[in-house]
């Protein structure tokens, strides 16, 4: 059974058909890749993959079980991450602290536990472990708006995992960023994907697309067009 | 001794710096703008009033339950403003304000325009608080929300209302249940202004509807934006800055509205984080000069310590 399961997805926005009618699966341990022009309807798959925008019809399944129309904390705590096609951090949060806000979903459940202290000993070590998974191994205290994109994204990244995810999406991992710094971000995911992680990734960078996704769809005018092989959905 | 118009004007102040606490809570540290907050301040007094002077409940428990009443409506208004963001939400605080101050105005029950008189300062022990012990009753109530305000800050709910403040969308992707922490927010900010509304009651013993009106609320804004928006200090600062302005000067209690206006302006355009926000000048200078006072020291790695902990 494949990890997550999408089936005959339509968005509409006041009459437009953002998706229509999309079908597919992702399955454990992959990394897929979700590859259209612009207005596709990419951003919005993933939108309402995490619950930000609920689907008009279809059904959405992670392990087994419906998920579309919830909101999207509970979506995120069943281990569904995502980074922004924008950057997002929380730009006048230090880098630990944007960590500590993903990794806050397994102590919100109980007004007890909520009201404990986040910053301990302890969490700073997971969060300061998670950072430095990603490459940002120094100057957690900064607050994240200072940083330079890459090194945004990675926050990102970083900030995902502290959800413990079982699937990642990524929204343009390598938009922005220069030829060696996007290699270096690949070489992030694909490592993440080899500890088991299953991958969604938004891309427009072709040979990006070719040198890390395992599979292919694609996206046109809200319609899936194609699926399959790299080299053959070419 | 202090003399009795001087404890009467540190009495206004603290009251002032719990409002102005309780409304950092919900505008600095989850940012969700309200404009409203004097309604809630309102609900407190009234519900402390009516108790006292209706049922013959004495100030303690009225207190208590005008704190919990106070925290209940507001919670029950939050649901409302959880549709709207930035100045609809506003707006949308404004309204509640009018309709509360409204209902105070023309019930006869909530002594419409007469207000609501008789109401005794607190006693204890049977001997009722004098001036002086009455302000150490508004300390004591300070401190107790200082401390309560710490605590929310390095908690998990501090950090969730970090995050939805900076982006409520990335907040929720990132597990963080939004409505469930505004409405908190929404709660405990209201249930403040109700104990302090309380305080109000027994400390004037005489309240009308135009003590909770929307004026009022931009007061107590004023003071929290003036002193620095989402940290501790801030809103303290602004109260007892704000608060002794009119005091100390005649000219500045009849053009208050006025002044605070100007100040507002000001700040905007020099200093948007208030006069001791994090991004001010005397909080960076004040950094600058510790940065320097340490280098001196031997104890480097002590400072850099404590540097980290405050992140």
């Amino acid at each position: 059974m494949p990890l997550l399961t999408i089936e005959s997805v339509t968005k509409e926005f006041d009459g437009v058909i953002a998706l229509q009618d999309v079908s597919f699966g992702v399955e454990a341990s992959e990394i897929l890749g979700v590859i259209g022009p612009n207005g596709a309807g990419k951003t919005t798959l993933f939108n309402c993959i995490t619950g930000i925008i609920p689907p008009t019809r279809g059904t959405i399944s992670y392990r087994g079980e419906a998920i579309q129309g919830r909101q999207p904390y509970q979506i995120a705590r069943l281990g569904i991450g995502r980074t922004f096609q924008v950057v997002r951090p929380f730009p006048n949060l230090s880098l630990r602290d944007n960590v500590l806000v993903a990794l806050g979903h397994r102590h919100y459940p109980g007004l007890r536990r909520a009201l404990s202290a986040c910053r301990t000993d302890a969490n700073r070590r997971i969060a300061a472990a998670l950072l430095t998974r990603v490459g940002l191994s120094s100057g957690h205290d900064r607050a994240a708006g200072t940083l330079p994109l890459g090194l945004k994204k990675r926050l990102e990244i970083a900030r995902a995992l502290a959800l413990e995810p079982r699937l990642l999406l990524l929204d343009e991992p390598s938009g922005g960023l220069r030829h060696e710094e996007s290699q270096q971000l690949l070489d992030l995911i694909r490592d993440l994907n080899r500890e088991g992680i299953s991958v969604v990734l938004i891309e427009h960078n072709m040979p990006i697309v070719m040198g890390v996704c395992h599979r292919l769809v694609v996206l046109d005018h809200g319609v899936k067009i194609a699926e399959g092989d790299p080299y053959r959905a070419r | 001794m202090l003399s009795g118009y001087l404890v009467t004007v540190l009495t206004t102040i603290g009251i002032y710096i719990i409002l102005a606490l309780s409304l950092n809570i919900i505008t600095g540290y989850a940012g969700q703008i309200s404009l409203g907050h004097a309604a809630f301040m309102g609900i407190g007094a009234y519900a402390s009033a009516l108790l006292y002077t209706k049922t013959g409940l004495g100030f303690w428990p009225a207190f208590v339950l005008a704190g919990l009443v106070a925290g209940l409506v507001g919670a029950v208004l939050a649901v409302p403003c959880l549709r709207v963001r930035d100045d609809f939400l506003a707006i949308t605080t404004m309204g509640i304000n009018f309709v509360i101050e409204a209902v105070f105005l023309y019930i006869p029950f909530f002594g419409a325009g007469m207000g609501i008189g008789g109401i005794n300062p607190p006693a204890l022990f049977g001997t009722e608080l004098g001036k002086p012990a009455f302000l150490g009753l508004v300390l004591l109530v300070i401190v107790l929300t200082i401390a309560a305000d710490r605590w929310l800050a390095r908690s998990w709910i501090g950090l969730g209302w970090a995050a939805i403040r900076e982006d409520e969308q990335a907040a929720g992707a990132m597990g963080i249940d939004v409505v469930r922490f505004k409405v908190l927010a929404f709660t405990l900010g209201s249930a403040g202004a109700g104990l302090a509304g309380s305080l109000y009651a027994h400390f004037l013993t005489f309240i009308m509807p135009v003590n909770f009106s929307f004026g009022q609320s931009i007061v107590i804004l004023s003071m929290v934006v003036f002193g620095g928006i989402g940290t501790l200090r801030g809103p303290i600062v602004g109260a007892i800055v704000l608060g002794a302005l009119p005091e100390i000067s005649r000219p500045a209690m009849e053009y208050r509205t006025l002044l605070y206006g100007v100040l507002l302006l000001l700040l905007m355009r020099f200093q948007p984080d208030g006069i001791l926000g994090d991004g001010s000048l005397i909080v960076r200078w004040w950094r600058r000069l510790a940065r320097s006072g340490s280098n001196v020291k031997p104890t480097n790695d002590d400072c850099k310590l404590t540097n980290d902990r405050t992140g």
